[in-house]
């Protein structure tokens, strides 16, 4: 009987046996973190939509290292460290995932067809009709991703890094990806999986938030919706048209973003019914279950084990808080500027997590009060937050690259 | 009625692509603070030149 080696049979197994201790124990936990996070999709503890994808790629990624050649270890899944272009290519054939990682994930096309999606979702007459303090309160919801990049810095990071892990505060992936593919190409897998996790809390950690510094009585304030002024959909269309040129004139770096966003705007106002479906399904959910997909697979222990991620954790989470609070902070000067007629809660939806911060503070906002309405405000500064967040990549962009 | 709202809408598109020829035109004219002047000006511009633009866009009942 021939001598068989019952670990080189089951590779995934002999591999975490062979491999440094630290790299299997990573591995380890890494596929119980998938598990975890499917189960908090399933439940939807957590968005299902990216929880479910993410969890299955992180556990599979990680149980499936197998040996490539005599002496090299990794995976048929994905290989995102290749630069040089002949090595490229023949990945391309071996790794079945890599295809859509150089194609659509390396350059941005994914963050920016998830930011065409969220464009349709956008009904920007919601900013045309209280412009001032839609954008007022976005830019008091900056507070994270301007406030961290000095945290940061002192915290060690180079300004790239530090730009790109201060973005989480903006509450927007697609935002983040590309400012740390940009910015910091070599983090850019934690600073994403980072900024994807925490993403996923604001739903389940902004509401406490918003009940700690806003009473009862303030939340449920009820606002005049009659004051909003009517928008036809051919000035919104004008609109988002000159507000694309004027802001890819200004942030050439940034006009991906811009141009998806508002053409995903103008689509939804056209009433081009066959794009716009298009977009808001295959696109949409397409693209966002590849995001979450390919995020998972690229938490391979061997990429994502940097000694900089427990910074990151820290960065992410503090851009995050400070994002929420300075939202609120902007709705609690509205308050006062309208002697007590605007609900401070639409603060919270100034951080560009579309349509989520919306939903929240609406929610926040009905179990105070349930004949308040605020939701046409926070819509508002929804998506205002998510064009502030836009300029601000965009300046860091042009200043750090 | 639409006349009026018209006049936000041509100040506007004006001062915001003036705004974008002061930052992209003028201020790689000149260095230092005087660049970074005239740059800071120009975004400001350019955004004010948008919030003019909303304000063409305002219909109450009597329109």
């Amino acid at each position: 009987m021939p001598d068989i080696d019952i670990l080189q049979l089951f590779q995934g197994i002999a591999t975490l046996v062979n491999a440094d201790p630290t790299i299997a124990v990573s591995r380890i936990v890494l596929i119980l973190l998938g598990i975890l996070l499917v189960y908090c999709g399933v439940k939807h503890i957590l968005e299902p939509l990216l929880m479910i994808p993410m969890g299955v790629g992180m556990a599979s990624v990680n149980a499936a290292v197998l040996y490539l050649s005599a002496t090299t270890m990794g995976t048929i899944f994905i290989d995102p460290l290749v630069t040089d272009p002949v090595k490229l290519l023949d990945i391309l054939q071996i790794d079945f995932l890599q295809p859509i990682y150089t194609l659509t994930f390396s350059n941005g096309l994914i963050a920016c067809l998830v930011f065409m999606g969220v464009g349709v979702l956008c009904d920007i007459g919601y900013v045309l009709a209280t412009p001032f303090t839609s954008m007022f309160i976005a830019i008091m919801a900056e507070l994270g991703t301007i406030a961290t990049f000095p945290i940061a810095i002192a915290m060690g990071l180079p300004p790239k890094e530090a730009a790109s892990i201060a973005m989480v505060g903006c509450a927007d992936g697609p935002m983040v990806l590309f400012t740390s593919l940009m910015l910091a190409r070599d983090l850019f897998v934690p600073i994403s999986v980072v900024a994807y996790l925490y993403l996923s809390l604001t739903y389940g950690g902004y509401p406490f938030l918003i009940r700690l510094l806003i009473p009862k009585k303030l939340r449920g304030i009820k606002m005049d919706l009659k004051k909003i002024p009517r928008v036809k959909p051919g000035e919104k269309i004008a609109f988002s048209l000159i507000t694309c040129t004027i802001l890819c004139l200004l942030f050439p770096v940034a006009a991906p973003l811009f141009m998806s966003f508002f053409l995903g705007v103008i689509i939804r106002d056209a009433n081009v019914a066959p794009f716009k479906a298009f977009i808001e399904g295959p696109i949409l959910y397409g693209s966002t279950f590849f995001l979450g997909l390919l995020l998972g697979v690229l938490c391979e222990a061997n990429t994502i084990l940097n000694p900089k991620v427990l910074i990151l954790l820290i960065l992410g989470m503090t851009s995050l808080l400070l994002s929420g609070i300075g939202g609120i902070i902007g709705g609690y000067i509205m308050y006062f500027v309208s002697k007590g007629q605007f609900n401070p809660v639409v603060g919270i939806a100034g951080v560009s997590c579309v349509p989520t911060t919306s939903k929240v503070a609406q929610k926040e906002v009905h179990l105070a009060n349930m004949k308040a309405q605020i939701l046409p405000y926070a819509i508002g500064a929804n998506i205002s937050g998510v064009i502030t967040s836009a300029i601000i990549a965009g300046i860091y962009i042009t200043l750090l690259k | 009625m639409m006349k009026g709202r018209l006049k936000y809408w041509v100040m506007g598109t004006l001062l915001a692509f003036s705004g974008v020829g002061l930052v992209k035109g003028l201020a790689p004219l000149y260095s230092g603070n005087v660049k970074i002047a005239v740059m800071l000006t120009g975004y400001t511009l350019a955004i004010l030149g948008l919030f003019i633009i909303t304000l063409g866009t305002r219909r109450t009942d009597s329109d």
